[in-house]
């Protein structure tokens, strides 16, 4: 009984934290079906908060998961996110984890 | 968020792009006038090739002048799917076509089996493989507006020829504009709800990533 659970924990444990929360999660999944998205598209999908998406964000951009390019259009300022190949690979990752995980709760 | 999966959240995200009726709108004026010019100036036909150039610039234009204020920007990735998809097709299309065409000449003799064949034939195949881009949107964003265009494409082809209404390149002409005109009768409609339920944001297209 003590061994699947302690398997179950040791598994868990290893999930990547900075993916494993609704809204991060929700950001990437929008993120990787397009080349990139600005600020106000991520806001209408995920349905956050101004400061929540930017503190997010920035969490995301500090573990290199996402890159924010700041840009021009028509001389009005654009913020642009896009997944890095890291963040690609830590959310396939991250799947990979919660199917083999979920099974066992 | 209310998605119970990735893949919602990235459908939706995906379908929030094709809210606007652009894409429609830019068909139906596509198919109009390709269909108008070889119906009734077949001579001006050719300057219908132009037409994908204006009608890019004028996609642009309403997408930065209406849309983005108002649900933001997104890049759509280029996949390579629905190219070889599209490349596997025309290849198909190509050699259904040489081959019935050949089958109908051997069969009928060369001149009935080529009446027939254009008469009927070729406005099946222009259907088919008008239905091509369509289907492509379809399958991409599993929109079933995009395939009911799809089945039209084809159901017309192939009625149209056999109900005796038009054949022969008029068939093609009179399919891209009656599909034409309904696109972009739809487009406007999606253009007008979208513009008129989604407002500009207050504060504008701010940006707030430090």
């Amino acid at each position: 009984m003590s061994r699947p659970e302690s398997n179950v924990s040791v598994t868990l444990s290893e999930i990547d934290r900075i993916i494993h929360e609704p809204a991060r999660l929700a950001i990437l999944a929008v993120l990787r079906a397009f080349e990139g998205v600005d600020f106000l598209f991520l806001l209408h999908q995920t349905g956050l908060t101004k400061g929540n998406l930017s503190s997010h964000l920035a969490k995301l951009e500090a573990a290199e998961y996402i890159e924010i390019q700041k840009e021009f259009v028509n001389k009005v300022p654009r913020t642009l996110a896009r997944l890095t190949a890291a963040g690609r690979e830590a959310l396939a990752l991250y799947r990979k984890e919660m199917e083999g995980v979920l099974p066992k709760l | 968020m209310k998605e119970a999966s990735l893949h919602k959240v990235e459908l939706r995200a995906k379908r929030a792009i094709t809210r606007d009726g652009i894409t429609e709108i830019l068909l139906g004026i596509m198919l109009l006038a390709y269909g108008a010019a070889f119906f009734f100036a077949p001579q001006f036909a050719l300057l219908a090739i132009l037409l994908p150039l204006p009608l890019n610039w004028m996609g642009r234009f309403l997408k930065g002048r209406y849309v983005h204020p108002r649900i933001g920007y997104a890049r759509a990735v280029r996949a390579d799917r629905p190219f070889r998809g599209i490349s596997i097709a025309a290849a198909a299309f190509l050699g259904g076509l040489l081959g019935a065409l050949g089958v109908f000449s051997w069969i009928l003799g060369f001149a009935e089996g080529s009446a027939l064949w254009l008469s009927h034939f070729v406005p099946a195949f222009a259907g088919c493989l008008m239905a091509i881009g369509p289907w492509t949107v379809a399958q991409s964003y599993r929109l079933a507006r995009w395939y009911v265009c799809a089945a039209l494409f084809v159901a017309g082809g192939i009625a149209l020829p056999l109900l005796g209404i038009a054949t022969g390149y008029d068939a093609i002409s009179m399919e891209a504009m009656a599909i034409g005109g309904l696109a972009l009768i739809y487009g406007i409609g999606l253009f007008v709800t979208f513009v008129r339920k989604m407002p500009v944001p207050a504060e504008g297209n701010w940006d707030s990533v430090e």
